[in-house]
């Protein structure tokens, strides 16, 4: 019985290792784009990914739109939350390079947190997000393997 | 007034409502395992839409018979750009009947908001919008394309020549 258990422990550990749960902090026309993921055209639950109403439960966070001043404390807040492997999707023109037009008071989103990747377009494509949550993970493992040796080196030098 | 609900089999039971519901879904899971009705979603990595021609995606710099390309470095259309995101640097042409050239066409792509502005603006045909949509990339990635990356990536296998050029060589019968 006990066999059993793990077999399916680990089974479920397989199938679940490039899920994500995915929080979406979402302004402007990109939220539409983003929407429309988990519709029935751009099914992104078949690939293991779904859509979590709090920061608490979802180590992926997708933020799209301008971030103003009172915005941004919200979104720092929501990166602190995060759980496990944390990565932040940029997506559109605004949340990237705190919106195209030049006379603008907005802050970009790399100025906040981390941004693991970006997804530039005004916009983007469905598809394009998709790929984008298709490579976040290999990404995140590279990332993660960086930091790693980064930080060993670190400690060495200090002790 | 108040309606009143009459107690009937149909309002009481509802297990029938739930069958008929389930009947639906079953139909159409049947339907869609064997291959008789078009599904709806797109299975990514292995199917993707085709777009039409006048999709606006990442930019083409058309070039001459020759290789060069075609901009003649007038300016307009990052003088036209809402984005700001186009920065060109011109000189001086070796042939006196050329009266400039860019040196350097580059797009910083993370700004660049795909409105076409810059394509409705050039009088020669020079810059076009291209067919495939702009591919994410990890935080700092290279996402300023110089003109080795609009006008000869491997994509566009050798460069785009522009409907001028085309018309020219209709005329000459070639």
């Amino acid at each position: 019985m006990l066999w059993l258990k793990n077999k399916v422990h680990s089974s479920s550990q397989y199938f679940e290792q490039n899920a994500r749960r995915v929080y979406l902090v979402s302004k402007g026309c990109c939220s539409i784009e983003l929407e429309s993921l988990s519709s029935s055209s751009y099914d992104f639950e078949r690939l293991g990914f779904s859509f979590v109403q709090r920061p608490e439960k979802a180590s992926l966070m997708i933020v799209s739109g301008w971030i103003d001043d009172a915005f941004a404390d919200k979104i720092i807040q929501d990166y602190a939350c995060l759980q496990g492997d944390k990565a932040v999707l940029a997506v559109g023109a605004c949340a990237i390079s705190a919106s195209p037009y030049i006379s603008n008071v907005n802050i970009r989103l790399a100025d906040l947190v981390p941004v693991t990747l970006y997804v530039p377009g005004c916009p983007p494509r469905p598809e394009d997000l998709l790929e984008a949550l298709l490579r976040v993970n290999t990404l995140q493992k590279a990332l993660t393997k960086e930091q790693i040796t980064y930080l060993g080196g670190v400690v060495k030098s200090n002790g | 007034m108040s309606i009143v609900k009459r107690p009937e089999i149909k309002n009481t039971w509802y297990l029938p409502a739930i069958l008929s519901g389930m009947g639906i879904t079953f139909k159409n899971m049947i339907l869609n395992l064997f291959g008789k009705r078009q599904m709806l979603t797109l299975n990514y990595p292995e199917e993707k839409y085709e777009y039409s021609p006048r999709f606006k995606g990442s930019h083409v710099l058309t070039v001459k018979k020759d290789g060069a390309i075609r901009c003649t470095a007038c300016m307009l259309c990052a003088t036209h750009c809402p984005a700001d995101c186009i920065t060109i640097l011109a000189a001086e042409h070796e042939d006196p009947s050329v009266e400039k050239f860019p040196i350097s066409y580059e797009i910083d792509t993370l700004r660049c908001v795909y409105c076409g502005f810059c394509e409705e603006a050039c009088p020669v045909d020079a810059i076009r919008m291209g067919p495939e949509w702009q591919m994410p990339g990890i935080n700092g990635a290279n996402f300023v394309h110089d003109i080795r990356a609009l006008a000869k990536r491997p994509n566009l296998k050798g460069g785009v020549i522009s409907v001028v050029d085309e018309e020219e060589r209709h005329k000459a019968g070639i």
